[in-house]
């Protein structure tokens, strides 16, 4: 009895002190992503529509026009998008067996994760050093070509948009995988023994059962994919040895040259045409 | 159909590994030229390494940025995690959207427009401050997954039950449900550090006069240099991955990147 007293009594306070709570609680979130995340966001819009050299007098929409009509820029838009669909499909095409077989022979789960995983722990920029080495003109990958098809089959890896894809893909490939892994073990055990209890084999069990019920979350880790490719900066960078301009590179050619509002204009362009793909790819993705 | 799997799985842990493997394997050449395989066998690039003072201070500073922005990614992800979990209240998915958004954005986004903020907004010259707070909004909504997940999954009993028995709210918070969420509070500082440590894009765009962060000093090394220098750090990273990596699954924290990063 006291007990149910002393709750009841509880219930006004405990109300007026989650009116409180709830400002106070939201207080040091606010402080950061108000004037570090928001306000900036903004300027830069406000930047890529302004006049002057800094883009802040009057309103012109005479950036966007020149981004949309220098061949320059659109070249460097196709290329980018370019990569970022080989990307996609090639992390696909790799992402889905490796998902199965995590997915069917569990002895091989833990080696397959840490492999994905581990080099995510690694700086980006010890892979791509990695890469260099792996696929420069006297490289392992190049004296394996070399000695299958001879000398002047060698190629061009770095400095060309292979090397930036295939780069690209080791990236990107844990992400890709980790999400079709994820949707595929919550099909559930049951289905797809049952498949096999009524006469499927193993491909039929793939093609017909994993695949059709796992589409969603296929579709996800490979927009998802598409998105972070057409972002990359680094790998780029590293890879395309200045031959390989891709639009953030652009952006960030622009920032350096102190150009700020094209990079601005760059950087809503490429905000305007991949935003919808990352919200998508996140979509569903709950925390609480 | 089993052995087509297992010999997949093999070429493709290949394939992950073998950028390492091949870093590695150059850190112990002795000629100042790469080649496959190494003409030679040294310790050369490991002492100069030891030797080299600009790769000391800039992964010295990388440290302290990664350092500083995790704790502060954490103290504001705890609050934020509670207000979340725990509380209903109009705007609550405005907030979580905004404060998930970074993991949306393109870094290239976010960096250009704290720089351009920085300059044209506010006119402050970068500093160890401006950078620390560029890492913290990459870093700060993986701490928030992390932890929000561990109070979702703990739930609100264990606390109601410590505030029945007669302790005040925050003591309860205190006393279970904070030691309770202990392991996904390591995870997501963890995580928040690694992060932090590894960015490249932010600590370019916001690069402070004076100081560079140790992977941006690689970037630019591995633009302008064409000897194995570059091994020996890479090396030690490496080695430092592989450590964090046994002590993650050693104490089964591979579920918690899975989700987050999914």
């Amino acid at each position: 009895m006291t007990t149910a007293a002393a709750a009841i009594a509880d219930v006004p306070t405990s109300r007026a002190e989650k009116r409180l709570l709830v400002p106070v609680l939201a207080l040091p979130v606010l402080a950061l992503l108000l004037p570090c995340l928001v306000a900036p966001l903004l300027l830069m819009i406000r930047i890529s529509v302004g006049g002057g050299r800094i883009g802040l007098d009057g309103f012109t929409f005479d950036r966007f026009g020149e981004v949309l009509s220098d061949p320059y820029y659109l070249g460097s838009l196709g290329v980018t998008l370019f990569i970022a669909l080989l990307t996609a499909l090639g992390s696909l095409a790799l992402a889905l067996p490796l998902a199965y077989v995590m997915l069917r022979q569990p002895r091989w789960r833990m080696v397959i994760i840490g492999s994905l995983i581990g080099p995510l722990v690694i700086s980006v920029v010890v892979r791509l050093y990695g890469w260099q080495l792996l696929l420069s003109e006297s490289g392992p990958v190049n004296n394996l070509i070399a000695l299958v098809f001879g000398d002047e089959a060698r190629m061009m890896f770095i400095g060309s948009w292979s090397g930036v894809v295939i780069t690209m893909i080791h990236t990107l490939l844990p992400y890709a995988c980790i999400a079709i892994f994820n949707s595929m073990q919550s099909i559930g055990p049951g289905v797809t023994e049952a498949a096999q209890t009524l006469g499927a084999n193993p491909w039929q069990v793939f093609l017909k059962v994993v695949l059709p019920l796992s589409a969603r979350g296929i579709a996800t880790g490979t927009v998802l994919v598409f998105a972070l490719s057409a972002t990359s900066f680094i790998v780029p960078a590293v890879m395309g040895a200045g031959r390989v301009n891709t639009f953030p590179m652009l952006i960030y050619q622009q920032a350096t040259a102190l150009n700020f509002p094209a990079a601005a204009a760059l950087a809503v362009v490429l905000l305007v045409l991949l935003l919808p793909l990352s919200a998508l790819s996140t979509r569903g993705r709950d925390i609480a | 159909m089993r052995g087509v799997g297992r010999l997949y799985a093999c070429l493709m842990v290949l394939f992950l590994l073998s950028p390492l493997v091949v870093v590695v394997i150059l850190s112990f050449s002795s000629t100042s030229f790469i080649a496959f395989p190494p003409r030679g066998w040294s310790l050369r690039w490991y002492e100069q390494l030891v030797e080299d003072t600009q790769i000391r201070e800039s992964l010295l500073f990388s440290l302290q940025i990664a350092g500083i922005a995790t704790v502060l990614a954490l103290l504001i992800a705890l609050p934020t995690a509670v207000l979340l979990v725990r509380h209903r209240f109009r705007g609550r998915n405005m907030l979580r959207a905004l404060a998930l958004s970074p993991l949306v954005l393109p870094e290239v986004l976010l960096a250009l427009a704290l720089l351009l903020y920085m300059q044209n907004g506010l006119h402050i010259r970068p500093s160890i401050w401006t950078l620390t707070v560029g890492h913290l909004l990459v870093i700060f909504p993986f701490s928030l997954q992390l932890i929000s997940s561990a109070m979702g999954d703990l739930g609100p009993e264990l606390e109601e039950a410590g505030i029945t028995l007669g302790a005040t709210p925050a003591r309860a918070f205190w006393l279970i449900a904070i030691p309770a969420m202990l392991p996904s509070i390591a995870a997501a500082a963890l995580f928040s550090f690694i992060f932090s440590f590894d960015n490249v894009a932010i600590s370019l765009f916001l690069s402070v006069p004076g100081h560079v962060t140790l992977p941006v000093r690689m970037f630019e090394l591995a633009n302008t240099t064409n000897d194995p220098s570059l091994s020996s750090i890479s090396s030690v990273l490496i080695l430092a991955g592989a450590i964090l990596m046994a002590v993650l699954g050693r104490f089964k924290l591979f579920d918690g990147v899975v989700n987050a990063r999914q």
